[in-house]
């Protein structure tokens, strides 16, 4: 059977449509009430949700806290470093 | 010290004794990274850990200069705050806080914290396990960071996050 070849640009495209994570790292100094508030804030998540997230980062050293459309991803680690959160994002696998 | 609303309005941190006010006016100080690059290097974090060149130039040169904008800002209404508001009648000194500007507040408290502990290399494990009869170069920093951290607990108490969750 022959190897299917994508253009790089095609395949450039197709990468961008598919959904990234917004991945918070973990940092010894900030507070953990203050990550779970600022997840509060930023994604409107319950405090629950918000909480297991927080504890995620704190446990595993990091946590994906969203995942979406590129556009909004970027949004989001916009308003995570507005709170000082190491916050990035990352290509879909 | 203690955090409580005055009014509907405010809140008021009262209580402030000799060291905390010592402390808190050099808030504004504290949060400044200028000139430590690791401090510099901490309050603009790269957005994609360097796996995408292309998105970190243009945050580089888009989102950065806005971020920055926000911190000052942040810093300026806090000093505001402490300048406007502050009252020592006696031993201890209390402030008003707008409810409008907490989110300020929580900023710039975190922000010191950041700045103090980079500037400061502060460790994960000097910041979690540290002997309370050690003194180090970094001991004076360390307080900084735990009483800024003290403060931003309060407020988080005082104003806690509604439990309204929206959709993924």
């Amino acid at each position: 059977m022959p190897e299917i070849l994508v253009e790089p640009e095609i395949l450039e495209e197709q990468q961008t449509d598919l959904p990234w994570n917004v991945v918070v790292h973990n940092d010894p100094v900030n507070l953990m009430s203050y990550v779970t508030q600022v997840f509060q804030k930023v994604f409107e998540y319950s405090r629950e949700r918000a909480e297991r997230h927080m504890l995620e980062v704190h446990r595993l050293g990091r946590s994906i806290v969203w995942t979406g459309s590129r556009e909004r991803a970027e949004l989001y680690v916009q308003q995570l470093h507005g709170w000082l959160l190491l916050a990035t994002l990352e290509r879909p696998a | 010290m203690r955090v409580r609303h005055l009014d509907e309005a405010h809140l008021e941190v009262s209580g402030i004794g000799f060291v905390e006010s010592a402390l808190l006016w050099r808030l504004a100080a504290a949060a400044d990274p200028s000139g430590n690059p690791a401090a510099e290097q901490r309050l603009a974090s790269s957005p994609t850990g360097g796996a995408e060149p292309g998105l970190e130039e243009d945050w580089k040169e888009h989102v950065l200069p806005e971020l920055k904008v926000l911190f000052s800002s942040a810093v300026g209404v806090v000093r505001l705050d402490i300048v406007r508001s502050w009252i020592a009648p006696g031993t201890d000194a209390s402030l008003r806080i707008p409810l409008q500007h907490v989110e300020a507040w929580l900023l710039a408290l975190n922000q010191a914290r950041l700045a103090l502990a980079a500037r400061n290399n502060l460790t994960e494990t000097e910041m979690e396990q540290r002997p309370p009869d050690d003194f180090q170069p970094g001991t004076i920093a360390h307080l900084f960071v735990d009483f800024f951290g003290h403060l931003q607990e309060l407020l988080l108490e005082a104003t806690g996050a509604a439990d309204g969750e929206a959709e993924d």
